[in-house]
């Protein structure tokens, strides 16, 4: 018990750089501020990296009278929500150069902020921190879907995005305030206790939390925003929306749901198993005949927010461990993909769609390859790191017996193949010319970094299955 | 990792840097890219002696490099083990490897995808030295399978030569089928033994039934078969000429072929243990004689030299075949200096005749490149085995070990391949080097010695080839360690008097090749136009008609045949019914995705449904 302020250093790091970095812009001239705060981001995000690898417990601790609980799976997906967006501030720098804005401060000192509200987010141990954090992360992600000039889908999106993120809202709020009134707690050890039964209450509660975390992941039915706010976002937004936020979310619904509702694991299991394959199947379907990219990646996002929830009926040690390595390998292929779009775009959105792709090959060598990596990563085929993200649930789910899920996983799979191969073959097979604006070298090295991880995470599973297993079994330490 | 990790992978890196300027098109490695090769592979050449020096003291190296994945029992272990077998093999596949990287220097020089090809041989060479080190079944059958696939790569590097592409899918086939019984051998071995690491295996190999170990050996067998161009799946090697002379030396002398040899000696245990070791000797007599009588007939020079590889392999499978694995290593060894010789002698000719092939239209040219004459005729000499030469002394042993384990009919026909051995090797050299010039005035004129870079490797490959023999004593006691060696002792007159009969029909051969073609005593028309010999000559010419009976059997029978009535299923039924999916597929797509509207209303409407949706659920499950 107690304060324990220090073990929330990184977070307060990231937080008080932002707000330093909202007083640097006041001063700052227009023309060096890209640099400037792109320089600074990666430096704070690195020193972050830093600080959180030496400042996560194996044993779990916790702050601020349990509000906050930190174990190894806190610290390695704040790893992860780092490293995915430091690749989305290098991304960033390159957008930032083709397309113009009046606000180059706010945008990444409000990306900051959004790091430090996901970074809360899979700390948080109550709810209220858990709420407050996911609207300081929702918030500023709606913010920076609006920042761009003569950009209408951007602020088409953005309000889009803000008013399904208010229903969401109030959906996991109301969800919340049934749990503090069933056990006048919010710390989730506390209100755990007081849940056994599926009374009415606890559906209702339970229902609703459900709800709201599936809006946030983009499951089917919840899903409606999904392609819209993917298509019209900036793409580097897009790539932190699809990457950091998906983490938080995932990582903040382990840790809530394992300790509080853990006797009622086989009910929300299965719903979980039956949302999670119809996602999966909704997203493969209507992904076929997409022509831009970015929205096509935005249904195959639901796809495999499908597969990773469809993990969750298996047993919980194996599925929190599938979970995290699908986590893994889904940050390292969202990045590098939306890494590639973004670096391939050009003036008038040219670059975002399929066609514009047409025999890249010739034009680039080295990007035809790595697009073939980074998709047929996205399909799973192996031996690349989606493939043993995706065998990794197999495995789980067969293990606990759920062979028609695993069957149905499998099937949409096939089915995804068709549209992930669809880049591959324009790149390849098709007459014509593909629009190439003049590389960035920093998005270029975004994806030579990412793509490079694909193939070496492939080759060699262990490293993230071990790093896997020491975060899971920190975490059920914790559970005990 | 260790030294041999680095032997191995050295070429890899060659590979790679030579392959990642060819796709990226880097016009400063194009013209370097021989530099990754030699490099890479000199450096795995000299780790090879370190490593066979190392050895010599008694010591088996092993190392492991990785772990791949582990599941149900099966381990993935790349590693390496080398023992003596092992150290010998990396000796003469980097010896002859490092020559003709040096050799395609100017082979290759004014080839558009020079770059292209010093990748490849990066990639071959590779391939075959994680064969030869690996410690188990597994990465010998990762070794097996990218070995094919340089090959391919290589024997169809002119692939826009239709002739090219067809040997190179040839090969590829013809391996498929040899490799298809390898891997069925391979999953037989982890069947009957739980294990596929060699050490494992092989130690319990005496605790298993003799009927098991004849499926497993033949199975394997099927494997060394297609690899080594054995009969009957030998068609593929000839026409592998249709590859750059360089890779044609380098997968009959130490690569490809040996391949096959290798893994019977490696397999010793389980072969010694089943009934299969007969077969073995007859597919490999069979092969010897028949390719050497094929020999006799062809035109091509390249063609020669392939069906006296066939030819030799044969001998070395008769070792293996009556148990005398160490003499099959010998003959090997000492094979893949004399035969890359040959192969880049033989390079050197149609360099200078400007890419002629047909010994027909040669003769004479001892004249104009005396350098690859003499290491051309000390090739041939050590090929026909005339003592001192190094072929001698190996193919020697071989005879004699089939006459002292008593297997007479072997011994017969492997002395009269070696008399027809004698005949086609000095008609091939009569033909190509003496005698009168056949070729025109224009060819006359650029007629010339290769480069430097061309005949220095002739020269260190022609040192070898005459002093190799010598080390018939040190090898059997080296390679003893590792393989055992089955040969009864025979007394030394009987010996004296064996050796004596090979020699005098080798020389009797080559008399008779320099009666009919240097001094032209007898016309060859004699033979091939007499009305008794003309069927037996178009039979040898056409080599047995293999291509054609393989042809008219499985590609026009079988294939044509079956292939009709699969095509009718697939083009009705199955296609039917992918379509159909197809179709349905994206039917339901268009459908889902008629309920993405954009409009902010409905997808708060779906979200209400969507926790009513929860909401049910969690009441009925």
């Amino acid at each position: 018990m107690g304060l324990n302020l220090k073990l929330l250093f990184p977070e307060f790091f990231v937080l008080a750089s932002a707000i330093v970095g909202i007083l640097i812009d006041l001063f700052l001239p227009k023309r060096v501020k890209n640099g400037f705060f792109a320089t600074f981001s990666v430096f704070i995000l690195f020193v972050s990296v830093f600080l959180v690898i030496f400042s996560s417990p194996f044993v779990p601790e916790t702050a601020f009278n349990s509000f906050v609980k930190k174990d190894l799976l806190t610290g390695l997906s704040q790893v992860l929500i780092l490293f995915s967006s430091l690749i989305a501030v290098f991304v960033s720098y390159g957008f930032l150069k083709k397309f113009d804005t009046d606000y180059i401060g706010e945008f990444y000192y409000t990306l900051l902020f959004a790091v430090f509200g996901a970074m809360l987010m899979v700390s948080a141990n109550e709810l209220a921190t858990l709420f407050v954090s996911l609207e300081v992360m929702s918030i500023s992600v709606y913010i920076l879907s609006a920042l761009f000039k003569k950009d209408y889908r951007g602020k088409e999106v953005a309000l889009k995005y803000f008013i399904m993120g208010s229903v969401g809202a109030a959906v996991v709020v109301y969800g919340f305030a049934l749990l503090y009134g069933l056990s006048g707690s919010t710390v989730y050890e506390e209100v755990g206790r007081a849940i056994s039964t599926l009374s009415f209450p606890v559906l209702l509660s339970l229902a609703l939390v459900i709800s709201g975390f599936l809006f946030k992941l983009g499951a089917v039915p919840f899903h409606g925003w999904t392609p819209d706010v993917y298509h019209g976002a900036p793409t580097p937004v897009t790539l932190f929306m699809g990457a950091v936020v998906k983490i938080a979310a995932f990582v903040a619904l382990l840790k809530l749901f394992y300790p509080v509702f853990l006797p009622l694991v086989s009910e929300w299991g299965e719903v979980f198993a039956v949302i999670g394959v119809v996602s999966a199947f909704a997203g493969a379907l209507m992904a076929l005949r997409q022509e831009n990219v970015k929205r096509m990646l935005a249904y195959s996002a639901i796809s495999h927010t499908g597969v990773v929830l469809a993990a969750l009926v298996s047993l919980p040690a194996v599925a929190i461990f599938s979970v995290l390595f699908y986590l893994f390998a889904y940050a390292f292929m969202t990045v590098a993909a939306f890494g590639f779009i973004s670096l391939l775009t050009g003036k008038g959105f040219s670059g975002e769609n399929i066609s514009d792709w047409r025999n890249l090959y010739s034009r680039s060598p080295f990007l035809a390859l790595s697009l073939v990596v980074i998709f047929m990563s996205l399909a799973g085929i192996p031996p690349l790191f989606g493939f043993w993200a995706k065998f990794y649930i197999l495995v789980a789910l067969v293990k606990a017996g759920k062979v028609g899920v695993a069957v149905a996983i499998l099937v949409a799979s096939a089915i995804s193949l068709y549209f992930y191969l669809r880049p591959v073959v324009y790149a390849f097979m098709k007459e014509g010319e593909a629009v190439l604006p003049p590389v960035e070298p920093f998005e270029f090295g975004a994806v030579v970094v990412t793509v490079f991880f694909l193939i070496v995470f492939g080759l060699f599973p262990e490293l993230i299955s071990q790093v896997s297993l020491f975060a899971l079994s920190s975490f059920l330490r914790g559970m005990i | 990792m260790g030294v041999g990790f680095l032997i191995a992978v050295l070429p890899l890196v060659s590979f790679l840097l030579a392959g990642f300027g060819v796709l990226f098109g880097w016009k400063s490695f194009k013209r370097r890219s021989h530099y990754f090769g030699l490099v890479t592979v000199g450096t795995s050449l000299f780790l090879s002696f370190y490593v066979l020096f190392k050895v010599t003291k008694g010591v088996v190296l092993t190392e492991e490099w990785f772990n791949w994945v582990i599941s149900g029992g099966l381990s993935a272990s790349f590693g390496a083990y080398i023992d003596s077998l092992t150290a010998i093999m990396l000796v003469v596949v980097t010896f002859v490897s490092f020559f003709v990287h040096m050799y395609s220097i100017g082979y290759m020089h004014e080839d558009p995808g020079y770059d292209r090809f010093f990748a490849y041989l990066g990639l071959f060479t590779f391939s075959m030295l994680v064969l030869v080190l690996s410690p188990n079944f597994l990465q010998l059958f990762f070794g097996w399978e990218a070995v094919g696939l340089s090959s391919y790569l290589l024997i169809g590097f002119w692939f826009k030569r239709k002739r090219a592409a067809d040997a190179a899918i040839k090969a590829f086939i013809m391996n498929r089928i040899g490799d298809f019984l390898f891997i069925l051998g391979v999953v037989a071995v982890f069947w009957v033994f739980g294990s596929l690491d060699f050490h494992k295996v092989f130690s319990q190999a005496g605790a298993v039934s003799a009927a098991t170990l004849s499926l497993i050996s033949f199975l394997l067998l099927g494997g060394a078969v297609g690899k080594s161009a054995q009969f009957p799946l030998h068609t593929w090697l000839p026409d592998a000429m249709e590859g750059p002379t360089p890779i044609s030396a380098l997968i009959h002398a130490a690569t490809m072929v040996a391949a096959g040899v290798f893994m019977v000696a490696r397999c010793s245990p389980i072969f010694d243990g089943g009934y299969i070791l007969p077969i073995v000797g007859a597919i490999g007599v069979i092969t010897a004689f028949g390719a050497a009588t094929v020999g006799l007939t062809q035109f091509d020079i390249k063609r020669v030299l392939a069906y006296s590889t066939l030819s030799q392999l044969g001998y070395m499978f008769a070792a293996l075949g009556i148990g005398a694995y160490v003499y099959a290593m010998f003959h090997l060894f000492t094979h893949a200096f004399f035969k890359a010789l040959l192969f880049l002698g033989s390079g050197n000719v149609i360099h200078a005749m400007s890419g002629e092939q047909d010994i027909r239209k040669m003769g004479g040219l001892y004249k104009y490149m005396k350098i690859t004459a003499a290491c051309f005729i000390i090739g041939t000499l050590a090929l026909v085995g005339i003592p001192p030469f190094a072929g001698f002394f190996s193919k020697d042993k071989i005879i004699s070990a089939a006459y002292a384990n008593g297997h007479l009919v072997f011994w017969f026909f492997l002395v009269g391949g070696a008399l027809l051995t004698a005949l086609y090797m000095g008609r091939l050299v009569f033909m190509v080097f003496f005698g009168e010039e056949r070729f025109d005035t224009r060819e006359m004129k650029h007629l010339h010695e290769s480069p430097a870079v061309m005949t220095v490797p002739l020269i260190f490959l022609a040192v070898p080839s005459i002093f190799a023999g010598f080390l018939g004593g040190w090898f059997e006691e080296f390679l003893k360690s590792s393989i055992p060696n089955h040969v009864r002792e025979i007394s030394h007159s009987a010996e004296l008097l064996l050796i004596t009969i090979t020699v005098s029909l080798a020389l009797l051969g080559l008399l008779i090749a320099a009666v009919i073609y240097y001094w032209k005593k007898i016309s060859p028309e004699v033979f091939t136009e007499s009305p008794v010999l003309r069927p037996i000559y178009l039979l040898l010419y056409n080599k047995y008609y293999f291509d054609e009976i393989y042809n008219f059997v499985f590609v026009r029978g079988v294939a044509f045949g079956l292939g009709r009535i699969y095509a009718f299923f697939d083009k009705y039924v199955i296609d039917g019914i992918v379509n159909g999916v197809a179709y349905f597929t994206s039917w339901c797509g268009e459908v889902l995705r008629l309920t993405q509207t954009g409009v902010v209303n409905n997808y708060v409407a779906y979200f209400g449904i969507g926790v009513v949706t929860v909401i049910l659920l969690l009441l009925l499950v």
